[in-house]
């Protein structure tokens, strides 16, 4: 420990040198050993482009409007407007039992309730993406709610509604590639919730998707799951 | 939290034992080194392996006599001090110039600024005003710090007791309290063993070593080794050949933890405004999280 | 279990079934006691306790391989260094919760502060093992005070730290007993436990390490280094975490029936958490060394048989694990952090052997070997101290709730 004068010299220059280097190499050593912003970001990393991948299995047709609250508005020339859920929807729910929708001359308002899917016992409403008055109901859903599923945007339409401020509501709805984008954005937060878990999950085989995956990611509470992506939570923020 | 009277005078107490425990030595080293207390120099061109200061020592201190008594063939081996044995004589691996054999006196050095005094936590061993470093049987807990502190090896354990005490030269220091020399050294027939105060004595080696200079070597053992002993060697062969440590620098072992021991009425100190000041800081931002999370929560 | 048991008069019959016996009768509970684990543990007492009468009745010769040239084994190296240490882990822990408000590892603390206490309390009945005259541990307590020793700073730390320990831990034992008051006035002094906790671990951490400071001329020129207090202090927080995570991770294995299960998934969490703690102060720690080896300023000893076994303690006991905990905490992979803490306690233990055995009296005419009757006392003590922490988690609340006294989270 004790120095002479002359080796003193570049011991100590070795001494600095190996501190200043350690500062550097510290907060390297500290970005190595932070994992990336919680596992969901894992997930990603996992599976490059995979809220892309998953967003692919929606159909989001650019012709329709979206509420974020996934009902859809189709125009049929002047003020009559025809409503449904989206695909994500319909394969968010899972098998569906019945539809229960409002009576015609209903008024109805935009992000206000306006029908249920009552599925394995549990209600869970969906949002009205337009205001107006029901005109019309899609009665071929009283026999069975299926072509819901097959055709959410065809053959399973829920409603028509006469609608009364049409291009007011139409500034809160999303199209084209907007309604792309937001879809891109369900599927993050999809995959977020699913970030604890396998992918197997989400997947079948042969990379079909499963159907019910609120069920799949919560079998307990999978209508609150539900609720929260149709912005129908209970006690929660309504538009 | 408030910081309650009990945790102040908590810290209080604390603070004020640590000014207790805490209180380095004030004397240096190069102050030690100009102290004239009693030393004896040992010059091992007069010594003759009689032997005398063994026989002297054991009967002192009542141990028992010196094994192999006048027998050449003790030398055959190089022994140490032992539990019963506190100074032995052995001869130098090396013959002086003239061929002469070459013997040499080992016992405790009593350093001017011992390791083992300074380790000795409950203060069995003590280094006296009077010079002599003296043992104190009932303060002792056996843990042995002091033999792995001292540099010389001196100190010795009675392993073999289930009640054990430390054992070494005491510098006869009651003999000296009543003006008397150490047994050794008043029964050295050839004046090898010299007692005096350690500045004449420094002053005598250093006569002899110049007005000699071809015979002796020059430098004078225990004047700066360890922080300066008070028994002085001078020889006219090498030194490692008498059996010495050679690699002892002049940094007295307790002035080696004085930074040690000084830093901690400063932790005792620093510490506690540091912590409650992390506390407060880390307090205040889980406090203001929680309002935050309550205010999310109403809208 | 509340006070008002005491108002029906103490029923010694039932507070020894209940308490002690878990609800057991007499003959359930020693048949519950009949384990495979418990034969071994019987078994190391069987040989061990008797070696220990004998080390008393005979001195410390007859029961060691400890000599005139080499004073000190593996008593000290092992059980007073190493478990001094790996004790660590309470005042860490402590700090962590208490001062710095890491409310997300409050369910570990109060196992880590058991570990901290047992591990202090068998320190000192291991070194009244090593001590030749063990009774006289008072006199340096009370009357005769070798104030310029570090030894002497050492046990007063020590002393003054059980008994924080013993306070921090006592809410747990108060829970137990069902003493609410007291309870209550336990828990009230836990900040200031927590940092006059903290500044007695800083003291006698490091000067454990200081008492080295006075032997230049016994211990080899690469461990011997004027920093030593500090190497011993920043290992001593690294020895800590890792050894809460391998005690959490022993202890949701054997105490398996007391963790509420939703506690298991957090332990991972924590375990993680901990572990890139670790791993910063490990790459630290390293970098201390460094320093170390640059101030002393002998590279040409590094090419020599000590200058391997130094440079494989650095870089295998101190940056592999450091990198090894990294890659844990990046994969996010709890059963890898707990191995690599295991390798990490080790590490700390191979250490302490080294400042106090094997770099030690590096250049005696004759080295120390521990003997088998040294390491079976070692080995005793410590079989004790696991035994003493089992008997503790499963009968007060350290692992789990107690009913009566929910956690304010």
């Amino acid at each position: 420990m004790g120095h002479d004068l002359i080796t003193i010299y570049w011991i100590k220059a070795l001494e600095y040198v190996l501190a200043l280097s350690y500062l550097p190499l510290f907060l390297l050593f500290w970005r190595f050993a932070t994992p990336k912003r919680a596992a969901a970001v894992a997930v990603h990393a996992a599976a490059p482009g995979w809220a892309d991948q998953l967003a692919g299995f929606f159909q989001v047709p650019a012709n329709l409007f979206f509420h974020p609250g996934h009902t859809w508005v189709r125009l049929d020339g002047g003020d009559t407007v025809t409503i449904g859920i989206s695909d994500f929807a319909q394969r968010l729910v899972g098998s569906l039992g019945r539809v229960q929708l409002p009576a015609i001359g209903t008024s109805l308002a935009q992000g206000e309730p306006a029908l249920t899917l009552d599925a394995d016992g549990a209600a869970v409403p969906m949002l009205a993406p337009v205001d107006g008055t029901v005109v019309a109901v899609n009665t071929g859903l009283a026999a069975s709610s299926a072509v819901v599923k097959e055709s959410p945007y065809g053959d399973g339409w829920l409603l028509k509604v006469k609608s009364s401020r049409l291009a007011v509501d139409l500034k809160n709805l999303l199209s084209g590639s907007l309604a792309r984008r937001w879809m891109d954005t369900v599927c993050e937060s999809l995959g977020a919730e699913m970030a604890p878990m396998e992918l197997g999950k989400v997947y079948l085989d042969g990379g079909h998707l499963v159907d019910g995956l609120a069920r799949s990611l919560s079998p307990d509470d999978w209508d609150q799951v539900a609720r929260r992506f149709f912005l129908t939570e209970e006690g929660g923020r309504h538009e | 939290m408030d910081l309650s009277r009990r945790t102040f005078i908590k810290f209080a107490g604390a603070a004020g034992a640590a000014g207790v425990v805490a209180r380095p030595k004030p004397a240096t080293a190069s102050a030690l080194r100009t102290v004239n207390t009693p030393a004896v120099l040992v010059d091992t061109t007069r010594c003759a392996g009689c032997r005398g200061c063994e026989a002297a020592c054991s009967e002192s201190n009542a141990l028992p006599a010196p094994a192999l008594a006048g027998q050449d063939a003790v030398f055959s081996k190089r022994r140490k001090t032992d539990v019963k044995v506190y100074t032995v004589v052995n001869r130098a691996t090396a013959d002086s110039k003239q061929g002469e054999p070459r013997y040499v006196k080992s016992q405790c050095m009593h350093c001017l600024d011992p390791a083992c005094a300074s380790a000795c936590l409950a203060k069995a061993l003590e280094k006296t005003a009077a010079g002599p470093v003296v043992y104190h049987p009932e303060r002792c807990l056996g843990c042995r710090y002091c033999m792995v502190a001292c540099q010389f090896d001196v100190p010795k354990f009675e392993f073999d007791s289930p009640a054990p005490y430390i054992h070494k030269c005491s510098f006869c220091a009651e003999r000296q309290a009543q003006g008397l020399q150490p047994a050794c050294a008043s029964v050295c027939p050839t004046g090898a063993l010299q007692f005096g105060r350690r500045e004449d004595l420094l002053e005598e080696a250093r006569t002899r070593i110049y007005q000699n200079p071809d015979k002796y070597v020059h430098h004078i053992y225990g004047e700066s080794e360890a922080g300066g002993t008070s028994w002085l060697y001078i020889t006219d062969v090498p030194f490692d050949k008498l059996g010495f440590r050679t690699d002892l620098g002049p940094t007295s072992p307790p002035e080696l933890t004085r930074t040690a021991l000084a830093a901690v009425p400063f932790v005792l100190t620093l510490w506690p405004p540091l912590l409650m000041g992390l506390y407060t800081f880390s307090k205040r931002r889980a406090d203001a999280s929680k309002a935050a999370e309550k205010e999310a929560h109403h809208d | 279990m509340t006070d008002t048991t005491m108002d029906r008069g103490f029923d010694a019959r039932t507070w020894i079934t209940e308490k002690i016996f878990m609800g057991m009768s007499l003959g359930d509970y020693v048949k519950s006691l009949l384990t495979p684990g418990n034969a071994i543990f019987a078994l190391i007492l069987v040989v061990g306790v008797p070696i220990i009468i004998y080390r008393f009745v005979f001195g410390i010769g007859a029961a060691t391989h400890l000599t005139q040239v080499n004073p000190w084994g593996i008593w000290i190296g092992l059980d007073v260094m190493s478990g001094v240490a790996l004790a660590a882990g309470g005042f860490t822990l402590a700090t962590a919760v208490y001062v710095l408000g890491l409310e997300e590892y409050h369910p570990i603390v109060r196992p880590a502060v058991l570990t901290g206490f047992l591990g202090y309390l068998f320190v000192v009945i291991g070194l009244c093992a090593d001590l030749g005259r063990p009774w006289k541990l008072p006199v340096p307590m009370v009357y005769s005070f070798g104030t310029g020793s570090v030894m002497f700073e050492v046990g007063w730390c020590v002393c003054l730290y059980l008994i924080v320990l013993a306070l921090e831990f006592s809410p747990a034992a108060f829970e137990w007993l069902g003493l609410r008051k007291a309870r209550e006035w336990a828990v009230r002094m836990t900040l200031a436990l927590t940092i006059l906790g903290l500044c007695l671990s800083t003291l006698h951490q490091s000067s454990l390490g200081a008492l080295f400071l006075m032997m230049p001329h016994r211990l080899h020129p690469l461990w011997y280094s004027g920093y030593v207090p500090i190497f011993f202090f920043v290992s001593a927080i690294i020895a800590g975490m890792s050894m809460v995570i391998v005690e959490s991770g022993l202890s949701h294995r054997v105490f398996k029936s007391q963790i509420d299960p939703k506690d298991h998934g957090k332990s991972d969490k924590l375990t993680l958490g901990l572990a890139k703690g670790a791993a910063v102060v490990l790459f630290a720690y390293f970098f201390l060394k460094l320093q170390g080896l640059v101030d002393g300023g002998r590279f040409d000893l590094l090419l020599t048989p000590y200058g391997f076994w130094f440079l494989f303690e650095i870089l295998g006991f101190v940056l592999a694990p450091c990198f090894l905990y990294a890659m844990a905490v990046r994969r996010q992979n709890a059963a890898m952090a707990r191995w690599v803490a295991g390798w990490t306690v080790l590490g700390i233990v191979v250490n302490r052997l080294n400042l106090s055995v094997i770099a030690f009296n590096y250049n005696a005419a004759e080295r120390y070997v521990p003997g088998f009757m040294e390491i079976m006392v070692s080995v005793t003590i410590i079989t004790i101290g696991i035994m003493t922490f089992r008997w503790i988690v499963n009968r007060m609340p350290v692992l789990r709730e107690h009913p009566d006294f929910p956690q304010a989270h």
